[in-house]
Order: C-alpha cells, then structure tokens, then sequence
C-alpha cells in the first residue's frame, strides 16, 4: 500500500518536472530569421557578382576610325576612344562581306572590332568589319505617357510623355503594332482609350507621326 | 502503550492524508495535462498563420516604396561581349521591385518586370553581328532609365 503511494505521488511530481522542461521558443520566430539570413545572403551574392564579374576576354566594338596603321588602329566609341593592336592575324571585311587590305580602311570609316584580350594591356584587333551604322544602331524609343486622343478611323493617338509633359508626340498604330497589358497578353485598338496612362515603344519617322511598335497598357487613368 | 482506539485513529488519518494527496496529485496532473494540451494548440495555430503574414505583405506591397535615386544593372552578358549563341539571358537587378522593364532590338520588343526583389532576367534573341540593345526600366513613381547593350553574336574564331 505504502508503495502505491510512493509510487502514485512520484508520478505526480515527475510530470511536474517534465513540464517544465518543456521548450519556449517560438518555430515561427526561427524560421523568419533563417529567411531573412537566406535573403541577405542572396542579396551579398548578386552583389558580388555585379562587382566582380567574370570578364569575357572576347569583346566587340563599334566606332569611327579616328587613326590607323600597320600595328595599331583608334576608334572612337558612343562613350570612349579605344586603342587596339593589329598583327598579321587581323582580317579585314568590307560591307560586301569580302576580304580587304589594311590599306583600304579610311579615317572617319564605321567599324565594328571584334577583339582579344590578352593580358591587362593587349588587345588585339583579330577582325575590323566595315559596318553601315544605319542598319545597326537601335533607334526605338520608350516613354510612359498619357493618351491625351485618340483617333479610331486613322489609328493615330496623341500620346503626353509623363516625364516631358511640354511634348506631345503622333503615334501611329498599325498592324505589326502589338497592344498588350501589364501581363502580356494581347489587347485590340479598341481598348485603347483616352486618358490612359501606357509605355509606348515607337520608331524613327522622316515626319512628325512615329510608328507604334509596341504600347503597354499600364492603367486606365 | 498504544491503544487500539489510537491505533486505528492513526490508520485513519494516514488514509485520508494519503488519499488527499493522490486525489490532489491526479486533479493536479490532469489539469497540467490540459494546460501543455492547449499551449501546444497554440503552437500549432502561431505555425500555420505565419507564412499568411508573409506572403500577404508581398502581396500587399505594390506601390513599392518612393526610389528617388532608382539603379539599373545589367549583370550578365557585359556591355561590348561577343557571344557565340542565339540566344542569351539578360540577367540584372534594380532597387526597383516589380516594375516595368522594355528591353528592344532592332527586331524584337520584350516586356517583364523585376521581381519582388529587383532581379529580372529575360531571354533575347540576336541576330548574327552587332545587336544594340535598348533597355528601359519604368518604376511605380513612372520614373525612366534608359541603357544601351552592345552584344555581338558570332562564332568567328578569334
């Protein structure tokens, strides 16, 4: 009997005992902060690549010829005047995509350089392709604006830039011209209606009205 | 001498000490028992419901905060790399979460946005030679920034 006793009250305390034992700590609370560790490494990550990338040794330029001769070549770039070396491994192409000499490049000449870097200090010219700039250079623009009108029987729309609000620019829409909205799918010109707000991608024109290559629906006021 | 009277007075009060004190004890382990039980449900409940908070505050959060000084980086390919495929990746970020980004080649017009933590990538087809790039992000605040790409495809032996 004395033992049951003994026995039965054990068991009361031990249970005691074991209950406070019990852990505190909150999963929830852990698991935010491996999530936020997880996030400032990936952010460390991106960064260290942005600032150390891994350099292609293989680089291509586009300029004018400002200076050349038999060892050397100047260009003149959009941002930058560069300085390539020519040996006897460099070939030349004309805009007709044939072979020519060293000699027949000109001063004030575009050209595209395909090079090879070396070391820190040599670059090689292994390739100068005479290039028509016109047929290269991208000259789409994109602007955020407002539809301040639009014409349905002529498809031309009066598009505000949002960021030069003092310019007013003719769009012209036809039927390579793609609508859509902010998740991509395909919009008609009918839905284009005045006062909405959209990214208009457009073309180079000989006159005031441009072509609208792509228009992004963004808001409808 | 202990007289039986005693004796049984004795047996008596030793009975219902020890029985208080196994009914308490059972009273009071049940009670723990009920206790721990709903502490535990608790548990339970704060571990379903966190992820909710989680995911609505990036739900809720598209007007992201004003970014006056708004970046734009392209970090794969470089500016000027010759490529010997087709087809390439833009890789970049941006302090500017899910906003616009047109990417244009002289061919092809792409749209995407930056994801909720400013990366973005975007696959690009070129065209053989030089391919300029035009590429435009446009944040919440309708703020534009611009930058050029040049990418060469050709599998030229250098």
């Amino acid at each position: 009997m004395k033992s049951l006793i003994f026995l039965l009250s054990f068991l009361f305390f031990s249970s005691q005992l074991a209950l406070a034992q019990t852990p505190t700590t909150s999963t929830a609370t852990e698991i935010q902060q491996l999530r936020e560790v997880i996030q400032q490494k990936v952010q460390e990550k991106l960064q260290q690549i942005s600032q150390n990338p891994i350099e292609n040794p293989k680089k291509a330029y586009f300029g004018t010829i400002t200076q050349f001769d038999a060892t050397s070549l100047k260009i003149n770039t959009k941002t930058q005047n560069l300085t390539f070396i020519i040996d006897t491994t460099t070939t030349y192409i004309n805009l007709k995509q044939n072979k020519i000499k060293n000699t027949d490049l000109k001063v004030g000449q575009n050209v595209l350089v395909l090079t090879l870097k070396q070391d820190a200090s040599t670059i090689i010219a292994k390739r100068i392709i005479l290039i028509d700039p016109q047929k290269l250079q991208n000259q789409k623009i994109t602007v955020i604006g407002k539809i301040a009108d639009i014409s349905t029987t002529s498809s031309v729309l009066t598009l505000i830039p949002i960021n030069n609000k003092s310019q007013e620019l003719q769009i012209k829409l036809d039927s390579k011209t793609e609508i859509l909205d902010l998740n991509n799918k395909t919009l008609k010109t009918i839905n284009l209606k005045k006062g909405q707000k959209i990214i208009c991608t457009y073309g180079t024109s000989v006159n005031s009205t441009y072509p609208a290559l792509q228009i992004i629906k963004v808001a409808d006021n | 001498m202990i007289t039986l009277k005693q004796l049984m007075i004795k047996e008596l009060s030793l009975a219902i000490f020890f029985g208080l004190l196994i009914g308490l004890g059972l009273t009071g382990t049940f009670y723990f028992l009920k206790q721990n039980q709903k502490e535990s449900l608790n548990n339970n409940q704060v571990l379903i419901t966190t992820p909710t908070p989680m995911s609505s505050t990036n739900k809720l959060s598209p007007s992201p905060a004003i970014n006056s000084n708004s970046t734009l980086t392209i970090t794969s390919p470089q500016n000027n790399d010759i490529v010997a495929t087709s087809k390439i990746t833009l890789k970049g970020l941006s302090n500017n979460p899910t906003a616009n980004l047109i990417i244009t080649t002289p061919n092809k017009n792409y749209h995407s946005t930056t994801a909720t933590d400013g990366t973005f990538t975007q696959d690009i087809d070129l065209d053989p030679g030089l391919n300029d790039l035009q590429i435009t992000l446009i944040n919440a605040q309708d703020q534009e920034i611009h930058t050029e790409l040049f990418i060469t495809y050709s599998t030229a032996k250098l």
